[in-house]
C-alpha cells in the first residue's frame, strides 16, 4: 500500500516538471520579443532593460527554467504585471471560488450519473435504458457555455428563481455547477451501465441471489461495489475536465474564480498571471488523480498486493 | 500481383459488411444525416443564404425570428440565418484539418514507435503521456493564449492536442500486427520496412483511426467553437458559430434567439459526428467498444 502511493506520487513528478517547463516556455513561444510580450514595444529602452534583468530573460534559457523551477519551490509564482501583486497570493483568494464550483458540478455529476446508470443496467432495453443514452449523446455534443446561457435564460431571465451571474452564496453556485457537470451525467451513466451488467452475469452475484437475499441487498452490496471500480479512475479523468470546464464556466456565470482569471489575463497579456493559473490549475489535476487513485486501493483490496 | 489480390478480397468484403452494418444502425443514420445536411448547408452557402455575412442595417436590429428573417436580426440587424449557415463552413474547415493534421501526425508517430520501438518508443511515449496530462479545453486555450488569437492558431492548438490519441491507439495496434505471420511472411520475402509500413501495416490500423478521427472531428468543433466563443478564434466579422453565441450573450433577456440557434446548429453538427463515429466503432472495430 504504502509502496504503492509512494510510486504513485514519484510518478508524478516528471508531469509536473513537464507543467513547468510548458508553462516557462509560454512567454518565449509567443511571438516577438518577450519584453514586448509584457511592456508592447514602445517603452523606453531603460524599463525594457530593467524588466529583462528582473524576469532574468538576459541568462541563457536553461538558467532561467532552472530559477523559474526554485521560485516554484519557494511558491513564488512572480508578480502581476497589471497591478504589481504576487500572483500566488491572488491565487490563493481565488482558488476557493473555483474548487466550490468544482467540488459541486462533481458531485453532481456523480450523484446522479452513478443512480441513473444503475436503474438502466437493470432494466436493460427500457425506455429508461434509451433515455440515459440519448442523455450520455446530448451532453457530449453540447458546448457547456451555451447550455449556461440556456439555464440563465430559464432560471434567471424568465423565472427569476436564481440570480444570473456573481459570487456569493448557495443560489450563485446551483447554475453554474448545473452547466458544468450535467453534460458528464449522461457518460458517468453508461459507463456504470455498461460495468453493471458485466458484474451482474458474474458467479458471486448468483451465488448472492441463491441465497435468497433481497435484490436491493444484491445491487447494493454486491454489485454496485464491484462495479465502481472503473468508475473511480474515470473520477481522475474527470476532475481535470471539470477543471478545465471551469475556464469558460466562469466567464458565462461571471464567476471570479481561477478560470475567470485565467481568461482576464490572456485578454490583457499578463503572462505571469496566466502561468501561475496554469500551473495552479495542473497540479490541481495531478492531486485528484492522485486521490482518485488513493480511492481506488480503498475500495478495491485487489490492488495493494 | 498475386499479394494484392489477396490482399484485396477480404478488404473489399469487409467494407460490404461494414456499410451494411451501418445502414441498419439507425444512430449512424441520423448521424450521417445531420452531417451531410451540414455540409450540404457549407457548400451551398453562397446561394441558400439570403445575405452576406455582414450585411448591416441599424433599422433592422433585433428582429424576432419568423417574418422576413427566418431565424431573427443580431444588434446589427444582420440576418442571423445567413451568418449561421456561412459558420457551417468555418466549423467544417478548422475541424477538418485540425483533424487530418492530428491524425496524420499522431498515426506516423504512433507507426514509427509502434514498428520500430526502442528509444524513439520512449520519447514518443512520453510525449503522448505528458499531452494526454491536461484536459483538452484548457490545453487548447494555453497554446492559443500564448500563439495569440486567430482560427489558424486554433487548429494548431486542436491538432496539438489530439495528436497523441491517435498515437497511443496506432502503437498498440502496430505491437500486436508486427507478431502477426503475415509480417513476419513480408519480411521473411525480403520486404524493406517501408513497403511491410505501407502495405501490411497502415491499411490495418486504418479502422481504429477512421472512428477516432470521426468522434474527434466533433470535439474539435466544440472547443473552436468554445475558443471563438471567448473572443480567441474567428476575429469579427467572420461569422464562427462560437462567436455569435457571445455577442447573443451581452443581449440575452432582449433578444434570446442570437444565442439559441447557434447553440442548435453546434449541437446538431457534433452530435451528427458522434452518432457516427460510434455507428462506425460498432461496425468496424467490436473491440473499441
Amino acid at each position: 500500500m504504502t509502496a504503492y502511493l509512494v510510486r504513485r506520487f514519484l510518478l508524478a513528478i516528471p508531469v509536473l516538471l513537464v507543467t513547468a517547463f510548458l508553462v516557462f516556455m509560454a512567454l518565449h513561444l509567443s511571438p516577438g520579443d518577450p519584453v514586448d510580450v509584457i511592456v508592447g514595444p514602445i517603452a523606453p529602452p531603460e524599463v525594457r532593460e530593467r524588466i529583462r534583468v528582473k524576469l532574468g530573460l538576459d541568462k541563457p534559457l536553461p538558467i532561467q527554467f532552472a530559477l523559474y523551477l526554485s521560485n516554484i519551490a519557494q511558491g513564488d509564482l512572480g508578480e502581476s504585471i497589471l497591478n504589481r501583486r504576487e500572483v500566488s497570493e491572488m491565487i490563493a483568494q481565488k482558488l476557493s471560488v473555483t474548487a466550490e464550483l468544482g467540488l459541486t458540478s462533481f458531485a453532481i455529476t456523480y450523484l446522479l450519473g452513478i443512480p441513473l446508470g444503475t436503474v438502466a443496467a437493470l432494466n436493460r432495453r427500457s425506455f429508461f435504458d434509451w433515455f440515459t443514452m440519448v442523455l450520455a449523446l446530448l451532453g457530449v455534443s453540447m458546448p457547456a457555455f451555451w447550455l449556461g446561457l440556456l439555464l440563465i435564460y430559464a432560471f434567471s431571465v424568465n423565472l427569476r428563481w436564481l440570480p444570473p451571474t456573481g459570487y456569493g452564496d448557495v443560489r450563485h453556485l446551483i447554475l453554474p455547477a448545473l452547466a458544468l457537470g450535467l453534460p458528464y451525467v449522461g457518460r458517468v451513466a453508461r459507463i456504470t451501465r455498461s460495468t453493471m451488467l458485466e458484474v451482474i452475469g458474474q458467479d458471486y452475484i448468483r451465488t448472492a441471489r441463491a441465497k435468497g437475499i433481497t435484490e436491493l441487498f444484491v445491487v447494493a452490496r454486491h454489485a454496485l461495489r464491484n462495479s465502481l471500480i472503473p468508475i473511480i479512475s474515470l473520477m481522475g479523468l474527470d476532475f481535470g475536465y471539470i477543471l478545465g470546464g471551469s475556464v469558460v464556466i466562469e466567464h458565462v456565470f461571471a464567476r471570479a474564480g481561477i478560470g475567470d482569471m485565467i481568461l482576464r489575463s490572456i485578454y490583457s497579456r499578463d503572462f505571469p498571471v496566466l502561468q501561475g493559473c496554469m500551473f495552479v490549475l495542473t497540479v490541481g489535476i495531478i492531486v485528484g488523480n492522485i486521490m482518485a487513485d488513493m480511492f481506488y486501493v480503498v475500495v478495491d483490496p485487489r490492488i495493494r498486493h | 500481383m498475386k499479394e494484392s489480390l489477396l490482399g484485396a478480397g477480404p478488404r473489399h468484403g469487409r467494407r460490404l459488411s461494414v456499410w451494411g452494418y451501418l445502414h441498419r444502425s439507425p444512430g449512424a443514420m441520423i448521424g450521417l444525416t445531420l452531417i451531410a445536411l451540414v455540409l450540404f448547408t457549407a457548400l451551398t452557402a453562397d446561394v441558400i443564404s439570403p445575405q452576406g455575412i455582414d450585411e448591416q442595417d441599424l433599422r433592422k436590429g433585433f428582429l424576432q425570428p419568423g417574418g422576413p428573417f427566418l431565424l431573427g436580426t443580431d444588434e446589427f440587424g444582420r440576418d442571423l440565418f445567413s451568418r449561421i449557415v456561412y459558420g457551417a463552413r468555418v466549423s467544417l474547415e478548422v475541424g477538418l484539418t485540425a483533424t487530418v493534421v492530428s491524425a496524420l501526425a499522431g498515426v506516423t508517430l504512433g507507426v514509427i514507435a509502434g514498428y520500430f520501438g526502442g528509444r524513439l518508443d520512449h520519447v514518443i511515449q512520453g510525449m503522448v503521456d505528458v499531452s494526454w496530462a491536461f484536459p483538452t479545453v484548457l490545453m487548447a486555450i494555453f497554446l492559443v493564449a500564448v500563439f495569440g488569437p486567430g482560427l489558424f492558431n486554433v487548429m494548431v492548438a486542436v491538432g496539438l492536442v489530439y495528436w497523441g490519441g491517435y498515437a497511443r491507439v496506432v502503437r498498440g495496434q502496430v505491437l500486436s500486427l508486427r507478431e502477426w505471420e503475415f509480417v513476419t511472411a513480408a519480411r521473411a520475402m525480403g520486404a524493406l520496412d517501408r513497403r511491410i509500413i505501407l502495405r501490411h501495416v497502415l491499411p490495418n490500423v486504418l479502422a481504429p483511426v477512421i472512428v477516432m478521427a470521426t468522434l474527434m472531428m466533433g470535439d474539435a468543433i466544440l472547443i473552436e467553437a468554445t475558443l471563438s466563443f471567448l473572443g480567441m478564434g474567428a476575429q469579427p466579422p467572420t461569422p464562427s458559430w462560437g462567436s455569435i453565441l457571445a455577442d447573443g450573450r451581452t443581449y440575452l433577456t432582449l433578444a434570446p434567439w442570437v444565442s439559441l440557434f447557434p447553440g442548435v446548429a453546434i449541437m446538431v453538427t457534433v452530435l451528427g459526428f458522434n452518432l457516427l463515429g460510434d455507428g462506425l466503432r460498432d461496425a468496424l472495430d467490436p473491440r473499441l467498444k
